[in-house]
């Protein structure tokens, strides 16, 4: 490898390294996606800590209401240890009176809500609820409830005491043993799905992050008119070699630092990750998806003057770049899918499915094979179109190229 | 030595240049002048292998380009910038390692660049923090911190105050009593006037006159003649001896017309009046070149 291509890559390495930005973003762009993927859950199950006044209309006539009563109360308690509903259970008087008693009620703002209860309640199973404002979580309370109550009447109908439901109604645990070649392993959630996400999400800042700076970087010297001075000291291929190797070494640190804050993070929860296999798999896709993508963005940078002019193509990078993200939750439930072997065979995509499948133990070696290849096959085809666009376009000002042009270039 | 054999550059449909020859020789001051879109920058691209030319040939020594002769020049664009987020002193050392020079005496170079145009204060400061002269100053060391033989300089006195101008053209001086070539690039014919031994004029992707300047001189040259009168008798409207007068109060300023002499014209304006003030002047480059783009001669 020549001095210049070094010289180059050290200067992109060094110069990005020492910027606050790189620190910022390597914690910052993870703690954004953590948030985005745990915050709506947290919203959801946050105890508001208020209470609510419910009322019932029970049509029933087999003290379905009281049940349920009995049931809220018992189960939903504020922290001083009052329950958290307030529920009365409307008898009196024909149908349409309670219920225009429960509606005024309701009008007065003295309930936040009531519930008829039908006479055929246990046939239909329908129960409706009449709200000025919808509560999610109040929703979900009754229909759990409501379920429970239903089932438990029912089964004491065919002469089932409470005991006995108890006991068949209780649940399965699920425990999973991963088979690996160096024994079995107990898998807790954690490891079945949130580890291949960390890591699918790391290998996808990773790639990402150095790709686009790699174009925005290109951008600003063909806007200063820097190139000019490189390029009369170097060849353009020397150009794009060095910056593509000197920020794959930023992303290769960025995902070192990752994995040892991961490293100790999990050793010091004592969890038992074994990153063999799936590390040599990960390292295979960082490369090759790196190469990959840094090619492609390297060639759209030398295509614009400007940052504004690059916007447009920004753009559709972006779309790009959120599809594997699209793809994953996909992934995560169905790994052994049919799509999901399709997916994993188109370049673009290949290396973050393939590592969101071997963290989840769905990534056998012959696919691992097949896809490297492919992928490899399209990372030489990208350099090398890519090389000849760089290398007429980085100093073409003026104008944007047509398409054909650059199809010209590519043919020549 | 640069020789240009017949380079045409097309952009779209512009005729940028078009078929252009000339010769630089070692150890000259080369002005490649020209009014503004004539073509000049896109001309000295070629000669660095920044873009390449549709037809014709650039040697330099003789060869093609490659980039071992590339780090024999230097090269200061037009249009300029530099890294505006690194460190004055990191970025001078990335460029001069770029243009080859060995690890240990980068070093060495910088520190004698910044010095000789006083910015060595500011070597650990952020380039961004450096005024725009400065920042000229500094794309000025770029092209030169690598000692080259040849040096292309794209308007190199743009920007830069009286004295910084003084300083350039004083290493201009220096480079050339050390037998290393310049081409110098402007569009202010004024300014190289008395800098450049050899020019080549061009005006739209064409050269128009090259050569020696005082050969030109003498060649397209004509004389231009001001006379002051203490009181004049009268204003003729013809002039024998005279072409293009112009006459303001007691003055009159015209060229002398072809095949004619001095001493004629003196003669001849020596009867309208006494006069009070006789003067002969050389045609600047300027005016030998609005002359020739406008005649044609």
């Amino acid at each position: 490898m020549s001095r210049n291509i070094l010289t180059i890559a050290f200067w992109e390495y060094s110069t990005r390294i020492k910027t606050k930005w790189f620190l910022i973003s390597i914690f910052l762009l993870p703690a954004f996606f953590l948030l985005a993927l745990v915050l709506p859950t947290m919203i959801v199950s946050t105890e508001t800590g208020e209470s609510a006044v419910l009322a019932i209309v029970d049509k029933s006539g087999a003290g379905v209401g009281e049940k349920i009563s009995e049931y809220f109360h018992q189960r939903y308690k504020l922290d001083n240890g009052s329950p958290m509903y307030q529920i009365m259970v409307l008898r009196s008087g024909s149908y349409e009176n309670t219920v225009e008693v429960a509606q005024s009620l309701l009008d007065s703002m003295v309930i936040d809500g009531y519930v008829v209860i039908p006479e055929d309640i246990f046939s239909a199973g329908k129960v409706r609820f009449y709200v000025r404002k919808s509560n999610f979580v109040l929703c979900a309370r009754l229909e759990e409830v409501f379920d429970d109550v239903l089932i438990a009447a029912r089964l004491e109908e065919y002469g089932i005491g409470l005991k006995e439901i108890a006991e068949i109604t209780k649940g399965v645990e699920l425990e999973t043993i991963r088979i690996t070649p160096r024994g079995e392993q107990k898998l807790s959630e954690l490891d079945l799905f949130i580890l291949p996400l960390v890591a699918f999400f790391i290998l996808f800042l990773a790639i990402f992050n150095t790709s686009q700076s790699l174009m925005r970087g290109l951008i600003v010297e063909r806007s200063s008119r820097l190139v000019e001075i490189i390029l009369s000291s170097v060849t353009p291929g020397e150009f794009m070699t060095g910056k593509i190797l000197g920020l794959g070494l930023l992303g290769l640190t960025q995902i070192i630092i990752y994995l040892l804050i991961g490293y100790y993070a999990s050793s010091a929860k004592g969890l038992n990750i074994d990153f063999g296999y799936t590390i040599i798999v990960f390292a295979i896709y960082f490369v090759l998806g790196y190469l990959f993508y840094a090619a492609m963005f390297c060639t759209m940078g030398a295509l614009f003057t400007s940052e504004y002019e690059a916007q447009h193509a920004m753009s559709i990078v972006s779309m790009l770049v959120v599809l594997p993200v699209i793809f994953s939750s996909y992934i995560v439930f169905n790994p052994d899918s049919i799509v999901t072997h399709i997916v994993s065979f188109i370049p673009i995509f290949t290396p973050f499915i393939m590592v969101l499948k071997a963290g989840m133990g769905f990534a056998p070696v012959w696919e691992v094979v097949g896809t490297s290849i492919i992928l490899l096959i399209f990372v030489v085809l990208t350099i090398i179109i890519g090389s000849k666009v760089f290398r007429t376009a980085i100093l073409m000002y003026g104008k944007r190229p047509t398409l054909p042009e650059i199809l010209k270039w590519v043919g020549s | 030595m640069i020789e240009l054999k017949g380079v045409t550059k097309r952009f779209d449909k512009v005729l940028a240049v078009d078929g252009l020859s000339f010769t630089v020789p070692d150890g000259i001051i080369f002005g490649l002048l020209g009014p503004n879109g004539a073509g000049k920058t896109t001309t000295i691209r070629m000669i660095m292998d920044i873009i390449k030319p549709d037809e014709g040939e650039i040697l330099i020594n003789g060869t093609g380009a490659s980039r071992d002769l590339y780090w024999k020049v230097g090269y200061l664009p037009e249009e300029r910038g530099l890294y505006q987020k690194v460190r004055l002193g990191e970025m001078l050392s990335y460029f001069a390692a770029l243009k080859g020079i060995p690890k240990k005496e980068i070093k060495k170079k910088v520190d004698y660049w910044l010095e000789r145009f006083e910015l060595d204060n500011y070597i650990g400061r952020k380039v961004e923090e450096l005024s725009k002269g400065n920042q000229q100053k500094v794309q000025f060391i770029i092209s030169i911190i690598h000692d080259p033989d040849i040096l292309i300089l794209d308007e190199p006195f743009s920007g830069l105050d009286p004295l910084n101008q003084v300083l350039v053209k004083d290493i201009i001086k220096e480079r050339v009593d050390l037998g290393k070539t310049i081409v110098l690039s402007t569009h202010q014919m004024e300014q190289v006037e008395r800098l450049c031994d050899e020019i080549c004029l061009i005006n739209k992707g064409k050269s128009v006159l090259k050569g020696n300047l005082s050969d030109i001189k003498n060649e397209y040259g004509f004389d231009l003649l001001t006379v002051e009168y203490e009181g004049m008798e009268e204003e003729p409207e013809v002039f024998q001896t005279l072409e293009s007068v112009e006459i303001t109060g007691r003055k009159i300023r015209g060229r002398l017309k072809n095949g004619r002499k001095i001493r004629d014209a003196l003669e001849e304006l020596n009867r309208l009046g006494v006069i009070k003030y006789f003067r002969v002047e050389e045609p600047s480059l300027e005016q030998i070149f609005i002359d020739v783009v406008k005649g044609g001669v």
